[in-house]
């Protein structure tokens, strides 16, 4: 019983014992403040060089300098100790150069220096010494009066403002206005886009183009709700300046249109548009470039509503989010001229949604969403079953915010940089189909050095001859990108697009071009030509100056060419660099100060 | 025996983790220096406008942009410096004393403390109340007052 106890009494030690020396070994380095010498070489060199180099003679505070200075042997105190150190070097005043040093630079590093000029050594002495680091500065106009140094700068904007245009191009939106057999069914089509001005812009000028769907449709226009005087018109309007209805943020734009003369359908043709100059100190304006809004449509009959959609990089996903009125909707998908039905729903609460899954297993026997990347591929929505002549029912409508996500697999670094868009004006057209619609294009324009060209887009305002089987040509810089035949016949060639890839579009002059044969034209005075870049609001170093002032203001200009006309730099910062080593600028004498632990 | 192959593991997790400590430690301090041997930005800076701080120009101090960094309140001076880790900046001239500014003589972790005296040497720094485990201390040369100087900065972590 006792010898039990015992044990128990050491096991109870034991542990006690490992708990402290535990206890220490944890939290014995705790107590404990490191402190690690960094390489006090590291930056010495380079630092005492510029020191060397911008300390002027007559600010050492030492006896002997400035009874050098007095006596007249220092002649020029005015310039730099580094100067002066190499002007001792050359006159073979080798005691007044180690003193110079010495009186420098022992208070400031000890006696682990050397100072050497075009590898004499002048004071200290390197051997023995380990992890020696070294600083060169040239000093010339010692025997020759060339610059001491080079310099370089780069430029930056700090704030920009920038002249941008906003472009709402509008979709092809159509319901039915005849009656069976035939005459008015008195149906309005209301079609309302909404769209956004950045809120400190200050809008210069608007202008909006609208093109009815059929030529004899009658329509009236209203800007946020305000009809736009002599916007009561027939087939297609050009209403100018008219930034007076516009204002920054939310804008509302609404085309009512009717019956006219026996065309069976009214909405638009997908050529009408908006434009909007403004100017702004946001950089960044881009919006929704993966999300695309339907316009609020409402209607007495069915509706259908083709949606152009444009996706920058490789599609990966798609999904549809509809609020809507009517019994039904259908979505399809129309990809070159060809559609692809995804399928019919019926609204629940006033709403309908088709996945990404879906719509991807709904077209995988024919095309895959790789194939949509890159180019326009459209969205026809009906609601209802879709009829062009029809009497009038109850209303149906795609209402507020419905839209379609994209999701690709890379997103342009849009951020950081400054966009710019700007409508490109019809460089050559010949042929005329006719009136105004020709069949041979060209549009010439220039993205800068700098600039990374995001995408060229066109809304093109069409004629096709109906049974007819005209040739189709578009191309960029010699590359086709669209040709039927062998590709389908793309009777709504309403849109084209294209971004940078393979040479497409590059910095300098590009050409893009659009040709078509006998049943096809294109009027460029009421299509759209438009280019997207993104631009870089700073210039890299440039060429070296011999003056900094020289290096600054060669930055400034680079950045103002680089931003271009469209963007004004309203505050820029620069920064300079001196540059030693110069191979144009070596003089004489290289100054060399190395320092060791 | 086990206690003993205990410590050399803990004392082995101990020397990874230190060296990696250091590694940021170094590199915060050579951006810290970076930083303040340029002019800064705006040109003329002070602690209401400043964008880059810096106190250095043509290898020179300038004293009012000096004041200013002793102005900014160490939390935004950290966000300014995009540092994690504390720090402690100073100025020693060529006599071993160091330069007074903004009150004191550095700017940086307010729990640091200088002794006030006619000159004060850079050994009177206290970082204690810091609770500092490594200090990487880096010294860049500038003129001050037409004077070569060191610029210090000390790095820690706690």
């Amino acid at each position: 019983m006792f010898g039990t106890r015992k044990g128990l009494f050491f096991t109870f030690d034991g542990i006690l014992a490992a708990a402290l020396l535990l206890f220490v070994i944890l939290l014995l380095p705790q107590f404990f403040t490191n402190e690690i010498p960094l390489n006090p070489s590291v930056y010495a060199a380079t630092d005492t060089v510029n020191v060397l180099a911008n300390l002027h003679v007559y600010e050492v505070d030492n006896p002997y300098i400035q009874s050098l200075i007095s006596s007249g042997v220092i002649a020029n105190p005015n310039q730099s100790v580094l100067e002066q150190i190499g002007e001792f070097w050359a006159n073979n005043d080798a005691v007044n150069a180690s003193n110079l040093s010495r009186a420098v630079l022992l208070p400031l590093l000890g006696s682990n220096f050397e100072v050497l000029v075009n590898g004499e050594s002048i004071y200290g002495n390197t051997s023995g010494a380990s992890q020696v680091a070294s600083g060169r500065r040239m000093v010339s106009g010692i025997a020759k009066a060339l610059p001491k140094l080079g310099y370089s700068a780069r430029a930056f904007a700090l704030h920009t403002r920038k002249n941008n245009t906003f472009i709402l191009a509008g979709d092809v939106i159509t319901s039915s206005v005849k009656k069976i057999p035939s005459g008015n069914n008195g149906n309005e089509v209301n079609s309302t886009y909404t769209f956004t001005i950045p809120a400190n812009a200050t809008i210069t000028d608007a202008y909006w183009f609208i093109e009815a769907y059929y030529t004899d449709n009658k329509f009236k226009a209203y800007l946020n709700g305000n009809l736009i005087p002599g916007s009561d018109a027939t087939g297609d309007k050009l209403l100018t300046d008219v930034e007076s209805y516009l204002h920054t943020g939310v804008n509302t734009a609404t085309v009512i249109s009717r019956y006219g003369a026996g065309g069976a359908e009214a909405g638009e043709d997908g050529a009408s548009h908006v434009v909007v100059s403004y100017t702004t100190d946001t950089p960044t304006t881009l919006e929704n470039l993966d999300k695309k809004y339907f316009a609020v449509v409402n209607s007495n009959t069915s509706i259908r509503y083709k949606k152009p959609v444009f996706a920058l990089g490789g599609v990966s996903a798609m999904n549809v989010e509809l609020n809507m009125r009517g019994s039904n909707a259908t979505l399809g998908l129309v990809l070159n001229g060809v559609q692809y039905n995804v399928s019919r729903k019926n609204p629940v609460a006033n709403h309908v949604s088709w996945s990404s899954s879906e719509i991807a297993s709904a077209i995988a026997a024919n095309i895959t969403y790789a194939n949509l990347s890159g180019q326009y591929f459209w969205l026809v929505l009906d609601i209802d079953t879709y009829q062009p002549q029809q009497n009038v029912g109850t209303n149906r409508a795609i209402l507020n915010n419905s839209y379609v996500q994209i999701t690709t697999d890379q997103s342009p670094a849009i951020y950081g940089k400054l966009d710019l868009t700007s409508i490109i004006p019809v460089t050559t057209y010949t042929t005329a189909q006719s009136g105004s619609f020709y069949r041979n294009l060209t549009w010439n324009y220039t993205v800068g050095t700098g600039a990374e060209p995001l995408m060229l887009d066109s809304q093109l305002a069409w004629l096709y001859s109906t049974g007819t089987n005209p040739s189709q040509t578009a191309s960029s810089n010699g590359y086709v990108l669209y040709a039927h035949p062998p590709q389908n016949l793309v009777s709504e060639f309403a849109r084209f697009a294209f971004t940078k890839d393979k040479g497409h579009i590059v910095n300098g002059t590009n050409k893009y071009k659009l040709n078509f044969t006998s049943g096809y034209g294109v009027n460029p005075f009421n299509s759209l030509v438009f280019s997207t870049q993104l631009i870089d609001v700073t210039v890299p170093y440039g060429s070296v100056f011999t003056t900094e002032a020289a290096a600054r203001a060669d930055a400034v200009t680079r950045l103002k060419d680089q931003l271009g006309q469209f963007i004004n730099a309203t505050e820029v910062g620069t920064d300079t660099s001196s540059l030693g080593n110069v191979p144009s600028l070596w003089g004489p004498a290289m100054v060399e100060v190395r320092t060791w632990k | 025996m086990a206690m003993v192959v205990f410590f050399f593991v803990r004392m082995n997790a101990l020397e990874l983790h230190q060296q990696t400590d250091l590694n940021g430690l170094v590199i915060e301090a050579q951006d810290i220096s970076n930083e303040l041997m340029s002019p800064g930005y705006p040109p003329a800076w002070t602690s209401a406008n400043v964008i880059r701080v810096g106190v250095v120009e043509n290898e020179r101090v300038n004293s009012s942009r000096l004041d200013a960094l002793a102005e900014l309140n160490y939390t935004a001076l950290r966000k300014l410096l995009r540092v994690t880790n504390e720090f402690f900046v100073f100025i020693e001239q060529g006599n071993g004393c160091l330069v007074p500014f903004g009150g004191g003589y550095g700017a940086g972790n307010p729990a640091v403390s200088v002794p006030a005296s006619a000159c004060v040497a850079k050994t009177s720094i206290n970082l204690d109340a810091a609770d500092p485990r490594t200090v990487v201390p880096i010294t860049r040369f500038v003129i001050y007052n037409s004077t070569p100087a060191r610029l210090n900065v000390y790095v820690w972590n706690s």
